[in-house]
């Protein structure tokens, strides 16, 4: 059994994690959470600060980088919102902060999620990969068409074609939920691992 | 009939406890279950394996606690097979978090005797998520001043050379998904079609079928994902090791739930039968 200070509370923390299921919530879980919420939003902020550090005021003194007073000052006009006389200001940085984030991500995004993934999909149906992805593409989309009611063509066989792209669907979901298991079990087994590993000693894995 | 009614109405409890043991067992015993290696597997360790030695390669460690034991496996693997293909590793985070587990994975490189600083370096978060990334893969200079351990940039005889995300061979994403400031799809658009720069990822399970299509597409050169994906890459370079015995860990696991599913539907059917019976 581990004898570091720093296992012993870690290990208790995952003990009181796990007090929820095993029993009931609790205090000693309820302070478990918030120590974790407090500690993530503790470092989150020192390092924020160290960034701003290590970008900002450390060139911009000892560099003598004047440019980035600019930045610095649509950083400050963010603090703003806390004034009700003047968060209107605020919104300046944040225009500017929405304005840069979606022309960047404009740039990519319809070559990354449109174009390129389209045209993935325009394959040789010569094996059943293939033409599973052909098929499931071309169904799926039509299934979130509904600016007509497919029961008005051919005798409403048409109908049949969403019903198969809901198949596919289905599918993919059933897919995501299979993974989303997996990573739970994944975090359950890692906490495992550092109970009977680090904390117990049972386990020379590593 | 009674046994399976009584199953229908198990104490939960006794379910959880059930799977903490069956998964204990593997990690203290490891049973090494076979495993088929799959493609995006494969992909990933070609990529890696046709880096030449002094290959520079990035490595974004963007998560934090909760995905670690998903993508620690990953880095581990990694690192080892980049050291054996005698690249240069710069490590990275677009998430606060990140650098910490970077440095807790970068340990296994002192063990192979590679130098911090002309070897390997941690350059530490870079703020602004897909601004960040834009902005680095520009002008390397203009975020990696310093790197984590306040090292200045100039100081560091690796970084010598690096002046955007085009001089790197290879950028590699671990990441996290949505919860990160750096999501798959942002390094895609900022790295792959914007800078062409080859780009890998190691996801967690759970973001596994939104980041496939990226594969498929040819716009990621290789995927791994999650703890399944970490096992396979230990089972490529012939070192099965702590990502092989969690997949152990998992088997047993989700034997012992489908087993309890079958039941638990087997209970549902009999007390259907049971209160068919009752009401005639």
């Amino acid at each position: 059994m581990s004898t570091s200070f720093d296992t012993w509370v870690a290990a208790l923390i995952t003990l009181a994690m796990f007090s929820l299921a095993i029993y009931k919530e609790n205090p000693v879980y309820r302070l478990a959470e918030h120590a974790f919420i407090g500690i993530g939003a503790g470092h989150a902020i020192v390092t924020g600060v160290q960034v701003i550090q290590t970008s900002g005021i450390n060139p911009l003194l000892k560099n003598a980088e004047y440019r980035l007073l600019i930045p610095m000052f649509f950083g400050i006009l963010l603090f703003a919102r806390y004034s009700k006389s003047y968060a209107y200001l605020s919104r300046l940085s944040m225009s500017l902060i929405v304005a840069t984030g979606a022309g960047l991500g404009l740039r990519g995004a319809v070559q990354a999620q449109f174009l390129n993934q389209i045209s993935a999909t325009f394959l040789p149906l010569n094996s059943i990969n293939n033409i599973l992805i052909v098929v499931g593409f071309v169904t799926g989309l039509t299934y979130f068409i509904f600016s007509t009611r497919y029961t008005r063509y051919l005798n409403g066989k048409l109908s049949v074609v969403p019903r198969i792209g809901r198949c596919f669907l289905m599918i993919a979901f059933g897919a995501s939920f299979g993974n989303a298991s997996m990573g739970f079990l994944s975090m359950l087994i890692g906490r495992v691992l550092f109970l009977v590993r680090d904390w117990l000693g049972l386990s020379s894995l590593r | 009939m009674e046994v399976l009614e009584r199953i229908k109405s198990i104490n939960p409890r006794i379910i959880y406890v059930l799977i903490l043991v069956v998964i204990a067992i593997p990690l203290i015993k490891p049973f090494g279950l076979p495993m088929m290696v799959m493609q995006p597997s494969k992909d990933f360790y070609d990529v890696v394996e046709s880096l030449k030695p002094g290959a520079r390669v990035m490595i974004s460690w963007d998560y934090g606690a909760g995905s670690d034991v998903e993508l620690d496996p990953i880095a581990k693997s990694l690192l080892i097979h980049l050291v054996k293909k005698g690249a240069k590793i710069y490590a990275t985070s677009s998430i606060p978090d990140g650098p910490m587990f970077a440095e807790r994975s970068l340990k296994v490189l002192e063990s192979l005797n590679q130098q911090y600083g002309s070897d390997y370096v941690n350059l530490g978060f870079f703020a602004g998520g897909e601004s960040g990334i834009a902005a680095w893969a520009e002008n390397f200079e203009s975020v990696f001043r310093t790197d984590w351990r306040k090292t200045p940039a100039a100081q560091i005889p690796m970084m010598e050379g690096i002046k955007s995300a085009k001089d790197f061979d290879l950028i590699v994403t671990l990441n996290t998904g949505p919860g990160g400031y750096g999501t798959p799809d942002v390094w895609v658009r900022q790295i792959y079609v914007a800078k062409n720069v080859p780009l890998a990822m190691g996801v967690t399970a759970i973001m596994g079928p939104q980041t496939m299509p990226y594969l498929q597409s040819h716009q990621i050169a290789g995927l791994l994902v999650g703890l399944r994906s970490a096992a396979e890459y230990e089972a490529l370079l012939r070192a099965p090791g702590i990502a092989t015995a969690q997949m152990d860990a998992q088997s047993a696991a989700h034997t012992v739930i489908l087993i309890l599913i079958i039941l638990g539907n087997l209970g549902h059917l009999a007390d259907k039968k049971h209160r068919r019976k009752t009401s005639k």
